[in-house]
């Protein structure tokens, strides 16, 4: 009975019960849209790299190393030579590597000189292996592998040739014109930094630095051995072997080398992202706490014209506590409706850009917000809603025991 | 049998004030008897009404309602015993606006627990005894005439067979011509129920209609000539 009551007395006050409900959901979709995409992200962050277990690089910090290695930020501090490179490839602990080699850019995209490898090996997301859209792998010195965002950007094709230039400015002022590139393949989107890089050869990235005269003659494939690299990512036969790897490479003495573990680095790298993350949460939090507010000044501003209601109860022998509690439905009525709202809409958005959003942006989000963590927020909403609506209820509550016949 | 209401040396003072507003030496109303309380604002019947209602209790004195000492109920026991036993009128605001004629009866029906597979059938009764048209069950209650509302108010108050109805100025709001047809169909009703009938009005005109009459400012002693506190 008293549910019914909640909910004519809500119907018959429609438009400031409506606008409070506007006012609470997009709350809600700031609180659920928030979380779902801190989620998302931190998923997305956390696919960039799998199944590698080591990275190897020139001795600098463990983040600058990750950073450049796997996200294309930041710049290498030194290079390590082919040798080290090598050395460690021919270890019996290890199974495969991946060379990287930086430096170079094309219209602000990173190039990256690798081998064959790099295709074979590398696994992004849940172990998912790189997959061409069209097109072939590498295979000659001049070939280009385009990331799936690079070639919707630029608008290129397989077939198109492309200079790469020295550096990694959006304009270069040495431009390696006499060595084009063409492209002989683009791959899927992957939503991760693959997306944004051009790969080539370490031969081709050889090849361009010669900086022969023209005329030269052709090189020759000995001439175009790499004498060092950036850095390279390796995957072990076994983990079991990993730290022990590690801590060999860290107390390499022919140079010096940092090896690092992806996952431990990464995880280094989403906590100093704790501070934005916070940020938000605490803004959506502001955000709902002020809708809630107005959703306990609706209700307390009605108290004033609902007191000869109140009455009535009284003198039809309604106790004040259910007049409080009746307040209190009220409440919770507006809130679990804003709230489903503010979810629906979530969702409704997202089942319609979840496709443009991975193909245009190779961003994969899940259509479906409703997490163990949107719940939780969703209960702390409705628990909220109920502590703020206690001001109108008590009013209400302290009205009805007052409540006298009037002269 | 107990007197539908007895009171004895009753004293009501409003927090705060000196003067008691409310001295009652001996007041009652018989089983089944329809008693005309004449006062007019400021004679003290609102606090008195409120008193008997259970909304109040008395500073001093004893009230018994039906033989139930209200000073001997509990808050809440007096709500519930007000829900069951005693149906109240007003001049105005009798229902809930946004409810229909229907819920508004039933939720006095539920609010006695007294609900229950007949409830819409004694509706329908007492309604074609009010002379109210059906179709208006479904009605909004603010949809409703001024007459019809006072009306259906006396169906609300009659729903539970209450053995007193208090009615507070029922037809202040009411036009001449409705108002001999308001007090006809009231007191049909209230002798189809047998209930008592307290009936409060500054109207010396419809005291025809009563068993007796009360005058306040003779019940009232705070009102006597000569008492030594006027109000």
């Amino acid at each position: 009975m008293l549910f019914k009551l909640a909910w004519l007395s809500l119907l018959n006050r429609k438009v400031s019960v409506l606008l409070t409900i506007a006012s609470i959901s997009l709350s809600v979709i700031i609180v659920v849209g928030v979380e779902h995409i801190r989620s998302q992200a931190e998923q997305s962050f956390n696919r960039t790299v799998s199944g590698v277990d080591l990275i190897i690089g020139a001795r600098t910090s463990q983040l600058n190393l990750l950073l450049y290695s796997v996200f294309r930020i930041g710049n290498p501090s030194n290079n390590i030579s082919w040798e080290s490179y090598q050395l460690i490839a021919g270890d019996d602990r290890v199974a495969w590597t991946i060379p990287i080699s930086l430096g170079d850019s094309h219209r602000g995209y990173r190039v990256l000189g690798t081998t064959t490898d790099y295709l074979e090996h590398f696994r992004y997301g849940n172990q998912r292996a790189l997959a061409l859209q069209t097109g072939s792998v590498l295979s000659d010195t001049y070939d280009a592998v385009l990331g799936a965002e690079v070639a919707r950007q630029l608008n290129y094709a397989v077939g198109d040739h492309i200079i790469l230039a020295h550096g990694l400015g959006q304009i270069s002022f040495h431009n390696h014109t006499q060595h084009p590139f063409t492209i002989s393949g683009i791959l899927k989107p992957t939503g991760t930094p693959v997306d944004q890089t051009i790969h080539t050869l370490l031969t081709g990235m050889e090849a361009i630095h010669m900086n022969r005269p023209p005329g030269a003659p052709p090189v020759t494939a000995d001439q175009l051995q790499p004498t060092s690299i950036t850095a390279f990512m390796v995957g072990l036969e076994t983990r079991m072997t990993v730290f022990n790897l590690q801590r060999a490479i860290n107390d390499y003495s022919g140079e010096p080398l940092l090896a690092i573990l992806p996952g431990v680095a990464m995880a280094e790298l989403w906590e100093m992202m704790s501070t934005v993350e916070n940020i938000l949460a605490l803004i959506s939090a502001l955000v709902l706490v002020a809708s809630l507010l107005g959703l306990a000044t609706m209700l307390l501003s009605s108290m004033r014209e609902r007191r000869g209601e109140i009455f009535l109860f009284r003198s039809i022998g309604m106790h004040a506590s259910s007049v409080l509690l009746l307040v209190e439905l009220e409440a919770i009525l507006i809130t679990a409706v804003a709230a489903t709202l503010g979810i629906a809409l979530v969702t409704a958005v997202l089942l319609v850009s979840q496709d443009w959003l991975s193909q245009n942006y190779g961003v994969f989000v899940s259509a479906i917000p409703l997490s163990a963590a949107v719940a939780k927020y969703i209960a702390a909403i409705l628990a909220s809603a109920m502590v703020l609506a206690l001001i109108p209820a008590l009013t209400a509550y302290r009205s009805a025991l007052g409540s006298k016949i009037q002269s | 049998m107990n007197n539908a209401i007895e009171i004895s040396d009753i004293c009501f003072t409003w927090p705060g004030s000196s003067r008691p507003a409310l001295d009652i030496k001996q007041f009652f109303l018989a089983e089944n008897e329809r008693l005309f309380l004449l006062g007019s604002s400021g004679s003290g019947k609102t606090t008195l009404l409120n008193i008997i209602a259970g909304l109040m209790l008395p500073s001093c004195g004893t009230v018994n309602v039906l033989g139930q000492n209200m000073a001997k109920l509990g808050g809440r026991s007096r709500d519930r015993f007000r829900a069951k036993n005693i149906g109240l009128i007003f001049q105005q605001f009798n229902l809930i606006p946004y409810l229909d004629v229907r819920t508004n009866i039933e939720l006095s029906a539920r609010l006695a627990g007294h609900y229950n597979k007949q409830t819409l059938e004694q509706i329908t009764q007492l309604l074609t005894t009010l002379r109210i048209d059906h179709s208006l069950l479904d009605q909004r209650a603010d949809r409703l005439s001024v007459g019809q509302q006072q009306r259906v108010a006396v169906a609300r108050a009659m729903i539970n067979e209450p053995a007193l109805i208090i009615a507070d100025e029922p037809t202040s709001s009411l036009d001449h011509g409705v108002r001999d047809e308001f007090i006809e169909l009231l007191l049909t009703t209230q002798q189809r129920s047998g209930c008592a009938i307290l009936f409060v009005s500054h109207d010396l005109s419809l005291q025809t209609h009563f068993d007796r009459v009360v005058d306040m400012a003779e019940l009232n002693r705070v009102l006597a000539p000569g008492a030594e506190h006027v109000v």
